[in-house]
């Protein structure tokens, strides 16, 4: 889904909040009584697809910077 | 009586001490960066993420009122979650 769409698009600050809180929510995951695998896998899926999309959208801002400066040689 | 309260607090099982209470107070950073975005065109806005937010936050408020122990952290987190989700998804609709 927005793994389609380009990067410009992406919300880095949605995003990065993203990569804390799942992460901190795997912790809470593990630790809940009874043990809760599912939202543990949740939470794992959504961490891994956070990351991938920020490093899409650095990839993006670094690609934009490297065009940047070819123009300004010219 | 203010430190046995704070000292109750610390040592709450949901308290500070634990994980139960660091993943929601981590969990309102999202609520956060949504009213960030509030001042971005409603163009840039992502309907799958903003129906998430809002259900995951409409369905985590019932969750953290039936687990043991309650946690009214996690419960007021998912509510702000849950309102900065449907005012998003109302400006992009808009």
């Amino acid at each position: 889904m927005d793994t389609k769409k380009p990067p410009e698009t992406i919300s880095v600050n949605m995003t990065g909040v993203m990569c804390v809180y799942s992460a901190s929510f795997m912790r809470f995951a593990w630790v809940v009584r009874p043990r809760n695998l599912h939202l543990l896998a949740c939470h794992v899926t959504n961490e891994t697809m956070q990351l991938y999309q920020l490093s899409r959208w650095f990839r993006a801002q670094r690609t934009l910077e490297q065009n940047k400066k070819e123009i300004d040689a010219e | 009586m203010a430190a046995a309260k704070l000292q109750a607090l610390w040592n709450h099982p949901a308290g500070p001490k634990t994980i139960h209470f660091w993943a929601p107070t981590f969990k309102w950073g999202i609520s956060i960066a949504n009213i960030a975005d509030f001042s971005k065109p409603p163009e840039k806005l992502s309907y799958p993420q903003q129906i998430a937010v809002t259900a995951t936050g409409i369905i985590w408020s019932r969750y953290s009122t039936v687990i043991t122990p309650k946690n009214w952290n996690l419960f007021s987190v998912n509510i702000a979650m849950a309102g900065t989700g449907l005012y998003q998804l109302s400006r992009k609709l808009r």
